[in-house]
């Protein structure tokens, strides 16, 4: 059994304890899943929590707003809290606070760790920091964070779904609670017990707006030319603004770059992309920052456009699909992992549609949710860090 | 072969070239085409943001209950509304050269500023990356939220500020503009509509309390004075009687004399308590009456005391016993009004006289006695 619990009061202790008071209620968590907006004191938070629920494992971290049934938004203050009362479900929690060291080897150190504990075909939630620096920001990637992992899982097979947090929209920082306590600079990998399995629908939300473009000079996640000519004059003829102005809007509000994997003269296909947002734009050398530095020289892609109507009806379709593919199955609970920037003040999305996906979605299924910074979600069978999108999963076991 | 006429690779050529050109434009014309949609949805949803806002800000009437709590619950509204980083509200000093910033938001761990020096601030300011933020006001307004980013209202008639602001310029989706001033400004005319709707509430509510305290006291003093009255009243009625009837003989003139002397006494006394409800009439119209202190002999009160209330002791069969020493020299200084009541009586009238609003000292000054030695005992114990 799983027991969800929300609150937006802005007192931190208060906060844990209205999240806490179904599952209290409900029973004895032996294990929880928690997001807290960026606003609070995560000490308190967790202090709190623990004060209710007992010295419980808790994982999760900072959320730029969380998302259940009782209430959702992005305003700072928003808790969630997802209790799980039977202890059959307690997964093997493991931490790493070597982030800031080196995203591959924190990857490679959890994929190890993993490849001992897990059983074939386990479902694993990977939770780290995204949040490397601020002023000027910096991120930790999560490609090579999930690069490492799957080096050091080696041939072992299971699905991995997960995020990186954030305190806010604005990427002001990030935290985590791994399992034992708060953490920074840090990921933590929960391993779910064998029984439980994971269905998952990746929503999209951009469309094509280009031809094929090569990346012709890339350092890192800083792309330099596209077809051999500087990526900011590329973008700023196709969008009519100056970026390095200082006065436009974020470019990650405007543009991303997608990569199509699969055929590529292929009919289009929302899965087939991998976006990446465009985190700046810089005057002084003609480059774009991405979110991620897991494109190469060579590597093809093309200027994708947000397209809020298309982000809409796919949480509808993703929705449908994932409420067919459970429909027989015993479902334990959801984990919406939604991108910071699908929220409708950030892309002016007429509705929120984390507010379709909860309308569409079966009524019966306790669902925790939270705004991240990055997704992670399979795609053509190899999870993947992801931008702009939202990752509907449901844990579910057989019967 | 003729090298003008294009070979069908290099028509394939120049067709994708084409089409790659056309894709190009169309696209660009999507992105800006959803790029304007965002936009209007976004200035739209600003619209809705100061809508949503007044209309929940309003709700704040009913749900709290005292000034303080509507700070907390407006900021906790603003900064739900506007997805800003930190929210604060500021009240200008008497001295109007600084802040008393009574209630932020957003400061997680760290301590907000408790005042700050402003002698002339702005009614609306934002700053932006261009913004000077070596000069006023923008570096004494910064140092509120301690953020960089900051939109500001001040309102000159209630001296209330309302200050927002963000660590990074394009909070969410935009940086602060002059079209934010309906913002911010709105937000802070509803919060001073509701203080002082709920100060208003406030001084109703204890004027009501005032009401009702003042209606028991003079429920209370009026029950007491009919007491008081029927005191000297038996008297006046009881020797009037011991000498129409020539009760103890008709060779007693001076005993006649004594109660003729009790009975005038009497009705002086009962003189007194008149005076004392034209007294409270004369406070209930006016709110307050002067009050002269003068100085009294105690033993003499006491005697007058003990006149009084000996007729009708005498016929319950009650002994009234007084001991007063011969030579006490106290003189106290009473009000005018009182000043030849009984000292037991002294409590109960002061006590009238101070819950309709009589002066403390008069407290201070009437109980002393009491405190010096005066013990009255009756059915009830002593007090």
């Amino acid at each position: 059994m799983v027991r969800v619990g929300f609150s937006r009061n802005v007192d931190s202790g208060t906060a844990a304890k209205e999240c806490a008071r179904p599952i209290r209620e409900a029973g004895q968590a032996t294990w929880a899943i928690a997001f807290c907006g960026g606003k609070h004191n995560h000490e308190a938070f967790l202090r709190g929590l623990r004060d209710e629920l007992g010295d419980i494992p808790v994982v999760g971290g900072s959320a730029a707003g969380t998302i259940t049934r009782t209430g959702n938004g992005y305003g700072g203050f928003e808790t969630a809290v997802a209790g799980f009362l039977d202890p059959k479900d307690r997964p093997r929690i493991i931490a790493t606070g070597r982030l800031a060291t080196g995203e591959w080897d924190a990857g490679l150190e959890l994929g190890e760790a993993v490849r001992k504990d897990a059983a074939e075909e386990s479902t694993v939630l990977l939770f780290y920091s995204s949040v490397a620096a601020t002023a000027p920001v910096r991120l930790h990637p999560g490609s090579p964070l999930v690069g490492g992992f799957y080096h050091g899982l080696g041939d072992r097979n299971l699905t991995l779904v997960g995020a990186g947090t954030l305190t806010d929209m604005n990427l002001s920082g990030s935290w985590l609670f791994d399992g034992t306590g708060l953490a920074a600079h840090s990921a933590v990998a929960v391993v779910m017990p064998p029984h439980l399995h994971a269905e998952t629908a990746v929503l999209h939300g951009c469309v094509p707006v280009s031809s094929f473009m090569e990346i012709t000079r890339i350092e890192g996640a800083e792309v330099y030319e596209l077809d051999g000519r500087p990526a900011v004059q590329v973008l700023e003829e196709m969008l009519g603004v100056n970026l390095t102005s200082g006065q436009a809007q974020s470019p990650s509000l405007i543009a991303t770059l997608g990569e199509k994997h699969g055929d590529r003269f292929g009919p289009y296909h929302e899965d087939a992309y991998v976006n990446r947002l465009i985190l700046s734009a810089n005057a002084s050398t003609g480059s774009i920052t991405l979110f991620e530095p897991d494109f190469k020289p060579g590597t093809i892609v093309q200027i994708m456009s947000r397209d809020n109507a298309l982000m809409i009806e796919s949480v509808r379709k993703g929705t449908a699909e994932i409420m067919r593919r459970t429909a027989n199955r015993t479902s334990k609970i959801a984990l919406y992992i939604d991108c910071a920037g699908r929220a409708s003040a950030r892309s002016g999305a007429p509705v929120e549609e984390a507010d379709v996906m909860l309308e569409n979605f079966r009524s019966d299924v306790p669902l925790i949710g939270f705004y991240s910074g990055v997704e992670i979600a399979p795609i053509n069978g190899q999870s993947r860090p992801l931008d702009w999108t939202a990752v509907l999963t449901v844990l579910y076991s057989e019967g | 072969m003729n090298p003008e006429v294009p070979t069908p690779v290099q028509d394939l050529g120049r067709e994708l070239e084409f089409y790659r050109r056309e894709y190009n434009d169309l696209g660009a014309r999507v992105l800006r085409l959803q790029e304007e949609q965002s936009r209007a949805f976004r200035e739209a949803r600003r619209s809705r943001t100061v809508a949503r806002l007044i209309r929940e800000a309003y709700k704040l009437v009913d749900r709290t209950s005292s000034i303080d709590e509507v700070g907390a619950l407006m900021l906790k509204i603003v900064v739900d509304n506007t997805i800003c980083d930190r929210a604060a509200i500021l009240k200008r000093a008497p001295d109007r050269e600084r802040f008393i910033v009574t209630h932020t938001l957003g400061f997680g761990e760290e301590d907000p500023p408790d005042e700050l020096v402003l002698p002339s601030p702005p009614s609306f300011y934002y700053t932006t990356s261009a913004t000077r933020m070596e000069e006023p006001p923008a570096r004494d307004l910064v140092r509120i939220l301690r953020l960089p980013y900051l939109l500001w209202a001040f309102e000159t008639e209630s001296e209330y500020a309302l200050i927002i602001g963000n660590r990074s310029e394009g909070n969410v989706n935009r940086p602060f503009e002059a079209g934010d001033r309906e913002l911010i400004e709105g937000a802070l005319s509803v919060y001073v509509d509701i203080v002082y709707r709920k100060r208003t509430e406030e001084d109703l509510r204890a004027a009501k309390r005032e009401a009702e305290s003042a209606r028991a006291a003079q429920a209370a003093f009026l029950a007491s004075l009919s007491h008081d009255l029927r005191t000297p009243l038996n008297a006046i009625i009881g020797f009037s009687e011991v000498i129409r009837d020539q009760l103890l003989g008709p060779d007693t003139q001076e005993k006649y004399r004594e109660y003729a002397t009790h009975i005038h006494e009497s009705g002086t006394h009962l003189l007194s308590l008149i005076n004392d409800i034209l007294d409270l009439s004369k406070l209930e119209k006016q709110g307050s009456i002067p009050l002269q202190e003068e100085p009294f002999e105690i033993a003499d009160v006491v005697h007058q005391a003990l006149k009084d209330a000996l007729p009708a002791a005498q016929e319950k069969g009650i002994a009234v016993e007084v001991s007063v020493p011969d030579q006490m020299p106290l003189l106290l200084a009473a009000p005018h009004t009182a000043g030849h009541r009984q000292p037991v009586e002294q409590r109960d009238q002061v006590h009238a006289e101070r819950r309709q609003g009589g002066a403390s000292h008069l407290r201070r000054r009437r109980t002393r006695p009491r405190h010096r030695g005066f013990r009255y005992r009756d059915r009830h114990g002593e007090r």
